[in-house]
């Protein structure tokens, strides 16, 4: 541990005569760089209000200062009086530059008026010994701290601020300047540096006094009232000033590390309170020599780690927690005591984050996990209170983070374990307990551990205080959403093994219980994404506490269906009720009612018509059900051409006491245009109601059934019972108009018009074939007219006469067809035997000649 | 008159007082002073490096490019958006004068050797030119800044006039930053009825920074910037005199502040910085001010001029000062040794003799000094504004 002197003076050196400031003497081996650094360092100004030639009342300097990472000087400044001219202002600096840690537990500062110092050299003598060591500074330096701040009540005060300002200092980028008497300020310096940690009072760097603090590149610098420093405004913000003879100081807010050591830093609380935090600094800054705010940090840590209560902490003493992890991970923990540090730190952040919950905490707890595993021997019998912390993120319904602890706590003590610690009845009963009434935080506690638990006999809490819950809720419209929230967190846990152990546990758990509500929630959660079938097990593990469960699965499967899938559901159904007669109907009936009556007005006539069209379905309804849904199914039907399905469904119910004549009536024209004709009762019925219609209505109507009735090839019976059924006096001319141009259009048409149900002679030139086509129908169709017509169409008055009133004009309109001649000509071959055709004959025209057909 | 008619002309270029460094008026830099400067503790690296000393608190930044127009004054802080006054010379971080690149400055070095009265001629002169010369020539002179004017009363004029002692040794710029430093001074004067103004640096210079060139290449640098130089000669440290003169009072001899060594050590300084090549003379103007002539009366005619008062009333009288040259001179060549005079003919195109007292009488054994009555002190001053062409002269 060299010691090297050096002397640095204003002289006349006796070898050469020269004189003057600079180097006098030094020890051998002296680096030139540090020499070169500490001249930076020995300036030396008389305080100008200072007479000259008092040298006893000049301020002394003591100066200690970093030459380099590990290089340090320790110099003692003080005036000498005047040079060999006799011109004062000559000083005389005694330095020592040593090692970082040369200096033991001394503090620099403890050398304060050490006779170790020189006040003068001798000229002749330019090489200094180097000091193997020094001797320890004399007096306790703590003893001369007390008196110093207790002789004067501002001084503890000042001092807390002063502690804060060398704290900060680095995060600040300010200085301290002190002015005070220099013995004044060695004390100011002594007492910060014994409130240090031994280890950081190397860095402690300071002169007791200075002409231009300015300049001086100390932590702390003691001045005079008349040196260069202006003590400004300004000044006392952008250092932290200390002016002790006129009491004032800068503002600062001392942080948690000089409040904790200024309460403590008396000779009462020193040794038992401030030492065992030292040793605790010493051990967390392992080699940071720097003094920086991460002192408060250790205050922080010093202070909650002491503490007996743990479960709350501040975010300071969190973040203080979070830096120690930070720590340790950096430097693994040496020795017993910082493995008994790195325990508590772990212990105490658990404990914290089980108490206050914060998604940010989760990733503390896997480093603190982390660190446990590696040096903790303990730290196995840590599970049961890292469990906490997950109850404690349920508690407040956090589940992600509860699912992220337990893949951190999973990863840390193995699956199998974690699961059985949680399975334990006593925790699930505090987790219950901390979960009691609040659903949100239920459905977060299964969502993040209900996969985890195991099924055993004993009694669940968890599950008890699930069940109590959902029954309140379901007492309460508006927690309804909650509770199905909840529902939907059971429903999403998957094994079969696992529902049944659940239900089990449930079934058990409600035994005797007055309401079966819940177990029916619950069970149905487990099984609502099975198909009925396949619901089985569990069905039956549920049906001595609930044997009608099936009515409330199927109420419950088609509450979520929509139409469509509501009669794949009630088909699906069905098997799984034969043989339960009374079960059958009363659950079919009571599953479509409710269907029913939550079906919008305007779908549920095609519900009832689904219902009525499945015949099992249908087959199985009360009469009440049957005769809702008949009613509704046909009311106000529409006339139309029937589907098969809709034919059968319409035959079926045909008849039904429910249905209204008029709704029968429909039912019937709607069953004939399927069939393709028309029975008798159906033609009365036809009539009357036609009779009845709007003209437009009633044009509409017979167009429709001219279309779908009379094709070119209906029989003369089918034709008959349509013109019948269709014709109306009140309507004679509509009917007409409609039935002349069927007449048109079936003559019209092209090669492809006897596929679309016409004759084809509409093209400029058919061929001779789709003539005697033509010519044959024409003469069927006539034949009817002239001789049928009478017997058959008799019952309608005025209809036979209506005909040959219109048929004139009927022919006029047809006699613009190109092929007409061609057609009345083969007509003519066909028919002109026939009785009528003279009478024909006379009325028909004749393109492009006379206007009647030549008489036979 | 060069230097008085273009101040107040923002792109001229300013010249740091401390690096010598040269630079246009929009690269200053500013120093923020708000303490709450979210900035305010990153390091000032390169005032550190540079200067090698603790850097002043504050964040250092520079002109946004968007900035338009001459030397500002002032910007707005870049981190916190605080207007800042306070500017820095872009090379080295050291604060500039609140008119740096608005008022035309001139560097004035004085040098000598240890011990020669350098900091006591200072003082003297100042209070010489702010008391009568300047009454006497219409021009007016001030100091310039707080650390000027904190100096100058801390280290010059409280002790010489209040406390009257002599002055404390100045100390190396080596240990003492502060003495590589200029003190400011502005001199007014009026010329064609119009006011012009003219910031002249006196460095003070300790002796022992001359004593080898390579302490005088760093820590007096300023010399090779210098628009001139007083350089100050101690004649009690000639042999010649002092061997007329009764040892008794007589300072230590110190070889190193021989005035020949000192000579031509300056002469080799200028060839080493490269100013002037071997064979060219230097063209500083350079008032070799013969220092202490009070003591030096015992052995002086009865009749020189150096024994009076110089009589420069409103303007530069030269036949005055040839006169003191020339007897300067023959003294020297009597002193100092007959080489001396033609050492410095052949090393210096401008230059004079002057020889002066700043106390007028020596201090006291214990350093009092019970009267300050200055003789010739400003003589050399004067001659150099003539040389600089800024006040007249009449011959």
């Amino acid at each position: 541990m060299p010691f090297y002197q050096h002397y640095y003076t204003s002289f006349v050196n006796p070898a050469t005569r020269e004189g003057g400031f600079r180097t006098m003497a030094e020890s051998p081996g002296l680096d030139p760089a540090a020499e070169t650094a500490l001249k930076r360092l020995v300036a030396y100004r008389v305080p100008p209000s200072c007479d000259d030639r008092d040298l006893q009342g000049h301020p002394v300097a003591l100066r200690y200062m970093t030459l380099g990472p590990d290089a340090r000087v320790l110099l003692c400044a003080r005036s000498s009086g005047t040079d060999e001219n006799g011109r004062p202002g000559n000083f005389f600096c005694h330095s020592l530059v040593f090692r970082t840690g040369d200096l033991g537990s001394a503090a620099p500062v403890d050398f304060w008026r050490d006779p170790l110092w020189r006040m003068e050299g001798s000229p002749g003598i330019t090489t200094l010994p180097v000091f193997p060591g020094l001797d320890p500074p004399g007096a306790s330096p703590l003893d001369a701290v007390w008196q110093f701040l207790d002789s004067d009540p501002r001084r503890r005060e000042w001092f807390l601020h002063l502690l804060a300002a060398v704290v900060e200092s680095s995060s600040e980028n300010r200085r301290i300047v002190i002015l005070d008497a220099a013995d004044d300020v060695a004390c100011w310096v002594a007492a910060l540096s014994r409130a240090l940690p031994p280890s950081l009072v190397a860095s402690l760097t300071f002169s007791t006094y200075d002409y231009d603090p300015y300049q001086a590149p100390y932590l702390i610098t003691g001045t005079t009232r008349d040196s260069l420093f202006r003590f400004s405004p300004l000044e006392f913000q952008q250092y932290f000033l200390l002016d002790a003879e006129q009491g004032r100081i800068s503002e600062n807010k001392p942080g948690p590390y000089a409040t904790f050591v200024a309460e403590r830093f008396t000779l009462a609380r020193y040794s038992d309170e401030l030492q065992p935090f030292f040793d605790f600094c010493g051990r967390r800054l392992a080699g940071d020599a720097a003094i920086s705010r991460r002192l408060d940090t250790l205050a922080t840590l010093f202070g909650v780690l002491a503490r007996d209560d743990w479960s709350i902490v501040t975010a300071d003493e969190v973040a203080a927690l979070r830096t120690a992890l930070s720590w340790f991970e950096a430097t693994p923990p040496q020795g017993d005591d910082d493995v008994a540090d790195l325990t508590l730190v772990v212990g105490c952040l658990k404990t914290a984050l089980a108490g206050m919950p914060v998604a940010a905490h989760v990733l503390d707890l896997r480093r603190a996990l982390d660190l446990g595993r590696r040096y903790d021997p303990s730290f196995a019998l840590g599970l049961h209170g890292d469990l906490e912390v997950v109850a404690g993120f349920l508690a407040a319904a956090h589940q992600t983070e509860a699912t992220e602890t337990l893949t951190i706590l999973d990863e840390a003590y193995g699956a199998e374990r974690v699961s059985e610690a949680m399975s334990e009845s006593s925790y699930l009963a505090e987790l219950a307990g901390r979960v009691r009434g609040d659903t949100d935080a239920i459905s977060a506690a299964w969502g993040a551990i209900g996969g985890h638990l195991r099924w055993g006999p004993g009694p669940n809490p968890l599950l008890d205080e699930t069940l109590s819950a959902l029954e309140a809720r379901a007492a309460d419209p508006s927690q309804r959403d909650s509770a199905g929230r909840l529902l939907g967190v059971l429903a999403s846990l998957r094994s079969l093994e696992w529902r049944e152990g659940l239900l089990a546990s449930a079934v058990a758990a409600r035994a005797g219980a007055p309401s079966t509500q819940p177990l029916s929630w619950v069970y149905y959660a487990l099984v609502h994404d099975l198909r009925p079938a396949g619901r089985s097990p569990l069905r039956s593990i549920v049906r001595p506490a609930l044997p009608e469960v099936e009515i409330f699965e199927m109420e419950e499967d088609l509450n979520s269906a929509d139409l469509a899938s509501s009669l794949r559901i009630i088909r699906e159904w069905l098997p799984l009720l034969h043989g339960r007669p009374l079960l059958e109907i009363a659950a079919l009936s009571r599953v479509v009612r409710a269907l029913f009556d939550r079906t919008p007005q305007s779908a549920r006539r095609e519900l009832a018509l689904g219902v009525l069209r499945e015949p099992d379905v249908a087959m199985c309804l009360d009469t009440e059900t049957e005769a809702a849904l008949v009613e509704v199914g046909f009311s106000r039907i529409r006339v139309h051409a029937l589907t098969e399905d809709e034919l059968k469904v319409f035959t079926r119910f045909l008849g039904h006491p429910s249905l209204d004549a008029d709704t029968q009536g429909r039912m019937r024209v709607c069953i004939a245009l399927a069939k393709g004709d028309l029975d008798r009762s159906s033609i009365g019925f036809l009539s009357r109601r036609l009779a009845a219609l709007a003209p437009e209505e009633y044009r509409a109507e017979i167009d429709l059934l001219f279309g779908r009735l009379l094709p070119v090839d209906v029989h003369s019976n089918v034709y008959a019972d349509v013109v019948l059924a269709t014709y109306s006096v009140g309507h004679h001319a509509a009917f007409w108009e409609v039935h002349w141009r069927w007449f048109d259009e079936l003559l019209g048409g092209d090669e492809h018009a006897h596929q679309a149900g016409r004759l084809g002679l509409g093209r400029a030139r058919p061929n001779d074939k789709r003539i005697d086509i033509s010519a044959a129908w024409l003469v069927d169709f006539l034949t009817f007219w002239f001789e049928e017509a009478p017997q058959r169409l008799s019952e309608r008055p005025y209809l036979i006469q209506g005909f040959f009133l219109t048929l004139p004009e009927a022919l006029k309109a047809a006699g613009q067809t190109p092929a007409w001649n061609d057609l009345m000509r083969r007509l003519e071959q066909q028919a002109g035997s026939a009785r009528w055709y003279p009478v024909f004959a006379s009325i028909a025209p004749r393109r492009g000649g006379t206007s009647r057909l030549p008489r036979r | 008159m060069k230097g008085l008619g273009s101040f107040r002309n923002g792109s001229r270029r300013i010249t740091c007082p401390l690096c010598f460094g040269s630079f246009a008026g929009r690269e200053v830099l500013f120093r923020c002073q708000d303490p709450r400067c979210p900035q305010k503790a990153v390091p000032d690296l390169v005032y550190q490096e540079r200067i090698g000393r603790t850097a002043p608190p504050g964040h250092v930044f520079g002109l946004p490019l968007s900035v338009k127009g001459d030397t500002p004054q002032g910007a707005p802080c870049d981190a916190c958006r605080k207007e800042t006054r306070k500017r820095l010379c872009p090379l080295c971080h050291f604060d500039l004068a609140h008119d740096a690149g608005l008022v035309d400055d001139r560097v004035i070095a004085i040098i000598g050797g240890r011990g020669t009265g350098k900091s006591h001629y200072i003082v003297a002169l100042v209070n010489r030119l702010e008391h009568e010369v300047g009454r006497n020539f219409n021009f007016g002179i001030h100091m310039v800044g707080d650390p000027t004017r904190e100096r100058f009363e801390n280290d010059f004029r409280a002790p010489l006039f209040d406390r009257r002692t002599v002055l404390a040794k100045t100390q190396s710029a080596q240990v003492d930053m502060k003495v590589k430093t200029p003190l400011v001074f502005r001199l007014t004067i009026e010329v064609g009825g119009r006011q012009r103004a003219l910031d002249l640096s006196f460095f003070d210079t300790a002796g022992e920074d001359l004593r080898a060139l390579d302490i005088m290449s760093t820590e007096a640098r300023y010399i090779t910037s210098a628009a001139a130089i007083i350089f100050l000669l101690d004649p009690l440290q000639m042999k010649a005199v002092r061997s007329q003169l009764p040892n008794e009072g007589l300072p230590m001899h110190d070889p190193v502040a021989d005035p020949t060594n000192i000579v031509e050590r300056l002469r080799e300084f200028f060839e080493a910085e490269s100013i002037v090549s071997p064979t060219e003379k230097v063209q500083v103007p350079i008032a070799f001010t013969l220092a202490k002539m009070d003591a030096l009366f015992p052995i002086i005619e009865a009749g020189s001029l150096l024994r009076r008062p110089s009589e420069h009333f409103g303007t530069f009288v030269d036949s005055e000062s040839l006169s003191v040259h020339n007897e300067i001179r023959s003294y020297l060549e009597a002193w100092a040794g007959p080489g001396f005079p033609g050492r410095v003919d052949k090393g210096f195109a401008r230059y004079r003799y002057f020889g002066v007292s700043s106390l007028g009488r020596p201090p006291s054994p214990d350093g009092r000094v019970e009267a300050v009555s200055s003789l010739r002190i400003e003589e050399p001053f004067l001659w150099i504004l003539h040389e600089l062409e800024l006040i007249k002269g009449t011959r």
